[in-house]
């Protein structure tokens, strides 16, 4: 089977992910009240940051 | 007496004994002021009179802390949260306002820092509706703690704060972002940005769709990438805008020609927002390679956005006792 290429991918998915309204709003917010899991802790990233380096 | 009396001495003697505390920070005597506040502090405590152990209180970690005595102004503070306990202290303005003046004083090198941090977040989970603590207090809590450099915690307090701390947290990824490629191109790599990006663009996005905060996904969406394709200019890209019905806004994906990761990424915001398990398993299908590096974080927003159940490894005890007790599963 040939794969589809992503460009082609993307358009067809946005297509198919718009056709109707979406379950939560794109200004949806959970209240912060209600939130009862974090989720996953996220992977250490092998950079230091140096925040005397920020602007 | 009359109460009104009654509480201008009580007032009168909380002043002077402050007067008093305050000459000694000033002779330099630290030891002695900080020991004689507790005593006078404690015995409020006993009489139940928590308004004055509190002001005292708070205002002798104030002065200490000013004066740069960190320890013996750290240790007033954990003395004001046990005091918020005993007398069950619940969030409100004043109480929150209290330890944020107290914790904008404390030095970022101080040890205590972190623990007061906890400490002070214990209280606001205990007395308030939140069970992770009072975003106003997080916002003050990741900016101190990026300032000490516990950058981890900082990031965590951040997703948790309120909207000021959103681009506080995307400013602190893209400077991270920024260092990062600057480290790489000393060591001599090409155009590290394009391989770097992914790996800090997907903090923001995951930890926003874990606490389902949709609105800060797509504000750090936009903000951030906007800022990529502007600072690097070589970055190829073009944008495509989608109409979403019922929304007022479009749904505006940069697409990247050299990074899969941050084109996925996009597209997984707009698909926990349908709930549309076909179309996760989708993306998921076509982004083979990224949904095996993310599996963990995939789980997750599977059993949160598309009720698909976790393949959790299965857990003896509770196999056998669900076995026991006559459970199907």
């Amino acid at each position: 089977t040939l794969s589809v290429s992503e460009k082609e991918f993307t358009s067809k998915f946005l297509t198919l992910a718009t056709l109707n309204e979406p379950v939560l709003p794109s200004n949806y917010q959970k209240p912060l009240k209600d939130v009862s899991a974090l989720g996953v802790a996220l992977p250490a990233l092998k950079y230091r940051y140096n925040p005397k380096r920020a602007k | 007496m009359s109460t009104e009396n009654k509480d201008n001495v009580i007032q009168q003697k909380l002043a002077r004994t402050l007067h008093r505390f305050e000459s000694k920070i000033v002779a330099g005597d630290y030891y002695e002021a900080h020991q004689t506040l507790r005593t006078i502090a404690n015995r409020y405590v006993r009489a139940k009179t928590y308004e004055l152990a509190i002001e005292l209180v708070s205002q002798g970690s104030t002065s200490l802390l000013k004066a740069k005595q960190g320890g013996s102004g750290t240790d007033l503070i954990f003395y004001l949260l046990e005091i918020y306990d005993q007398a069950e202290v619940t969030v409100d303005d004043a109480s929150i306002g209290r330890l944020i003046q107290l914790l904008v004083l404390i030095e970022p090198t101080e040890p205590n820092m972190k623990d007061v941090i906890t400490g002070m977040n214990n209280w606001s989970v205990k007395f308030s509706d939140y069970k992770f603590g009072d975003p106003y207090l997080h916002n003050v809590m990741a900016l101190k703690l990026l300032e000490g450099e516990h950058i981890y915690e900082a990031e965590r307090y951040f997703m948790l704060g309120t909207h000021d701390s959103v681009g506080k947290y995307i400013e602190l990824v893209w400077d991270w972002f920024v260092q990062a490629v600057d480290e790489d191109i000393q060591k001599g790599f090409n155009t590290p940005q394009l391989t770097l990006v992914g790996s800090f663009f997907n903090r923001l996005i995951f930890n926003y769709l874990f606490i389902s905060n949709i609105k800060f996904a797509n504000e750090a969406k936009e903000k951030f990438l906007k800022q990529y394709v502007e600072e690097y200019p070589d970055v190829k890209y073009e944008t495509i805008a989608k109409r979403i019905p019922g929304q007022d806004e479009d749904f505006k994906l940069f697409f990247f020609n050299d990074c899969s990761e941050l084109n996925f990424l996009q597209l997984l915001i707009l698909t926990c927002q349908t709930k549309n398990k076909a179309l996760f398993q989708s993306l998921n299908e076509q982004y083979k390679e990224l949904s095996t590096k993310f599996a963990p974080q995939l789980e997750f927003l599977g059993q949160e956005y598309f009720g698909i159940p976790a393949q959790r490894q299965s857990n003896f005890l509770q196999d056998m006792m669900s076995g026991l007790l006559g459970g199907s599963k």
